[in-house]
């Protein structure tokens, strides 16, 4: 049963990778400490090299566009949504 | 055989660095650099939230970095407490009355590495004994400890290393940030700061602290003060004009008052006596300690071509302080006023090539309050001089920075330092570092040692003023990153020796119930020196879960007794006294999912020092020895910390010292009919401290962050 339930909600999480204007390492944690706790928010990597931020979320609970707009209101673009 | 230590040293080296090499792979330097940067004007130093104390791999120093996230790992309400989880330095305290505390690198007096904020001299004179109490952990974005002769941009005062502390910026999108704690010994701690950016050329960031320690307690039956009753204010505004054509303008100023009441205890808590009373008889003994710091800076940085590949930077510093302090019946009262000024010129001719030319000098005025009864001298300090420093980068492999400063000291006359430092990186993974040279600076025979006041002890030197004291630091370091579990991982091997030429020694041990300072002026007077040896561990086996572990050895040995003076010891070269010869600490940390909880656990061994000789026979309570064979107990320490984090607030919880071990019978002296000691008897001596003075602490806190938004 246990098994069912896990199995059931990693096909509810879901991916996304936003490519954004982000250049530092300050900027990376502003994003890790806040999107890390928007509702839904599974797992969370920020890359400055590559300007990426990686979220994977429960889609039962949140969705892209509200992702975005969580970055967005921390001041960064997002250009890109992969 | 310490030749012998050192040679099996190099050649285990020798042997294990390239088979470490053939497996280190780069990884992406996520973690704090300070590298380029001479006067914090670049806004180089990044902070990761995930390391804590890591061994920075482009730094041309051998340098370690205490993160923001190192400074949570505990309650760091202070930059003393901020290192208790690193083996590079160690904290202890001055005496058992004043809470004065001390810091050791390379298992030397904190007084002979210089303390920069942001790369500007401070804790100088009398600042030294409290300054590390005077800024709060939480203020602190990192700190650098860069071990051996550092550039000589700083100065040359840091004979030992350097330690850097950056405090939050003035470009950091938090518009607050509060911090509370509260600790089981009811000292109180309330911290904020504001940064906040007016538009895209000025911005500023405001600092403020207030604690406390309100009651105090006696748990070891000793009739003094566990912990001093302390109250402390400090405020600070800095701020940053960045110009569209690259000039940047920092200034800004502190100002700080602090409260300290030790010693024997009364009822309710408070103290059983009254400064006005001290010299009454029969009057409880105590010290009553007042500092005022007001503080001043002025850092211009201004590009002469586009790319900024020649610039000028100004850093002008202003400070007066005063210590109003009774230890006892005596009244020790300085003030100290001081000027710092630096002015460079850079120039990055090619890839390969830099150089930098400067003027630097310092001005230091110290007086007294006539009424004081301490014998203090007022003087004027101040040193002239002009510095070049040229650095030769072969691509990333191989970087060699000469340095020489030429300095005039008023009354010492003409001095030429020069110093060197050499990095390689053979192949990628393993860095090579070698540094060496002279460090000097004007002693402050009381306040360097300002524990000798809170003894009944007769104090006693043979010197007028602050003589010089003259050292050659010299060493290595050797550090190898390699993968562990597809995540880097580190081990770091360091060796330091520091060679005093002048020094000014103090000498509990020459004669009985007195407190000697003598010069030592050359080494055909006496041999002064230290070997530090110390090995780093760090990986992150699994994730989010890191460990490190780091082992320390230490032998430091001072001349006592200069020949052809009458003494005990008559110019033997003996171990340094309370000088713990080697500490071990290991640090775990792991972090769940999108760091929402974190657990921090540190312990650490602390090895044993010699004792005062007049220590040897003290005796506990059912006659036992304290000390049989005449050296202080191997003792471990843990540290315990869980934090919860939430979006914008952090809640912890932890617990210091948990193993409860104590120092006991930390006030020495002739004990009267009641088991108190007698503060009035010339063997009186609140100084003989070498651990902690507290035992098992439980403390509480919370960290409010708001950050800036669209």
């Amino acid at each position: 049963m246990k098994l069912l339930i896990t199995l059931a909600l990693l096909a509810a999480f879901s991916n996304v990778t936003f490519v954004t204007n982000l250049s530092c390492h300050k900027c990376a944690q502003k994003i890790e400490e806040n999107v890390a706790f928007e509702k839904g928010v599974k797992d969370l990597k920020v890359n400055v090299k590559e300007k990426t931020v990686y979220i994977q979320y429960d889609s039962t609970k949140t969705d892209v566009g509200t992702l975005t707009k969580a970055i967005e209101k921390l001041g960064y673009q997002v250009i890109e949504t992969k | 055989m310490m030749l012998k230590v050192r040679i099996y040293c190099l050649l285990l080296l020798l042997v294990f660095l390239p088979a470490f090499s053939l497996t280190a792979a780069e990884q992406p330097d996520t973690v704090g650099m300070y590298r380029d940067r001479t006067d914090s004007l670049s806004e180089a130093l990044t902070i990761s939230a995930t390391g804590g104390n890591f061994i920075s791999k482009r730094s041309d120093l051998r340098t370690e970095v205490i993160s923001a996230s190192g400074l949570c790992k505990m309650a760091c309400c202070n930059l003393a407490e901020s290192f208790e989880n690193s083996a590079s330095v160690t904290v202890g305290y001055s005496d058992a009355v004043t809470g004065a505390r001390q810091i050791r690198l390379l298992g030397l007096s904190g007084i002979y590495t210089q303390m920069l904020d942001e790369n500007r001299p401070v804790m100088r004179g009398i600042g030294a004994p409290f300054g590390l109490s005077y800024i709060p952990g939480q203020w602190l974005e990192s700190i650098q400890i860069a071990k051996g002769a550092s550039s000589v941009i700083n100065g040359l005062e840091g004979i030992t290393g350097l330690i850097n502390m950056e405090h939050r910026k003035p470009t950091d999108e938090k518009p607050l940030f509060v911090n509370a704690s509260v600790m089981s010994d009811t000292k109180a701690d309330l911290n904020v700061a504001s940064s906040l950016q007016l538009n895209d050329q000025w911005s500023t960031a405001i600092l403020g602290h207030a604690s406390g320690n309100f009651y105090s307690m006696d748990h070891n039956k000793d009739g003094f003060m566990d912990d001093p009753l302390q109250s402390m204010f400090s405020l600070s505004n800095r701020w940053l004009y960045y110009a569209p054509d690259g000039v940047q303008v920092r200034f800004g100023a502190k100002a700080l008052y602090h409260r300290s009441r030790g010693g024997e205890m009364g009822a309710n808590g408070q103290p059983a006596y009254s400064k006005d009373a001290q010299s009454l008889p029969g009057t409880r003994w105590g010290t009553d300690i007042t500092n005022t710091y007001i503080n001043g800076y002025l850092k211009a940085g201004i590009p002469l071509n586009e790319d900024n590949s020649q610039n000028i930077a100004l850093v002008a510093d202003g400070t007066w302080q005063r210590m109003d302090a009774w230890f006892g019946a005596h009244l020790f009262a300085p003030t100290q006023s001081s000027a710092f000024l630096n002015l460079l010129y850079q120039n990055e001719m090619s890839e390969m090539h830099h150089f930098t030319l400067g003027l630097t000098g310092f001005y230091d005025a110290f007086s007294q309050l006539r009424s004081a009864t301490v014998p203090f001298e007022n003087s004027r300090l101040g040193t002239a001089g002009a510095f070049g420093e040229y650095t030769f980068h072969f691509e990333e492999k191989f970087t060699a920075i000469a340095g020489l400063h030429a300095d005039w000291y008023a009354g010492k006359g003409f001095k030429l330092s020069p110093r060197l430092t050499l990095k390689y990186e053979p192949v990628e993974g393993l860095v090579l570092r070698a540094n060496g040279g002279r460090g000097l600076r004007y002693s402050h025979p009381l306040t360097d040692h300002i524990g000798v006041l809170s003894t009944a002890k007769t104090l006693q030197w043979n010197f007028t003023g602050h003589p010089l004291e003259d050292a050659w630091t010299f060493g290595g370091n050797a550090t190898v990153h390699f993968p562990i579990a597809g995540r880097e991982a580190s081990v770091s091997f360091d060796y330091f020796r520091t060679q005093f030429t002048q020094q000014v020694v103090v000498d509990y041990e020459r004669f009985a119930n007195t407190i000697s300072l003598y010069q030592l002026k050359s080494v055909t007077d006496g041999q002064s020196f230290t070997d530090s040896y110390q090995l780093d561990f760090s990986c992150e086996p699994v994730e989010r879960f890191t460990v490190s572990l780091t082992a320390r050895y230490t032998n430091a040995r001072c001349t006592y007794a200069l020949p052809g003076l009458p003494g005990v010891w008559r110019g033997q070269l003996r171990e340094q006294p309370m000088v713990s010869r080697a500490k071990a600490v290991l640090n775990l940390q792991y972090a769940t999912h999108l760091r929402k909880w974190i657990f921090d656990f540190t312990a650490s061994l602390n090895g044993s020092a010699r004792v005062y000789d007049f220590m040897k026979d003290l005796r506990d309570a059912n006659g036992n020895l304290l000390y049989p064979n005449g050296r202080t107990p191997v003792y471990p320490l843990l540290y315990l910390q869980v934090t919860r984090r939430f979006k914008g607030c952090d809640v912890y919880l932890g617990g210091e010292n948990l193993t409860n071990f104590t120092q006991k019978y930390v006030i020495l002296g002739t004990r009267r009919a009641d088991g108190s000691v007698d503060t009035s008897s010339p063997d009186f001596d609140a100084g003989c401290v070498w651990g902690p003075l507290m035992g098992i602490k439980v403390y509480a806190g919370v960290r409010i962050t708001l950050w800036k938004t669209n």
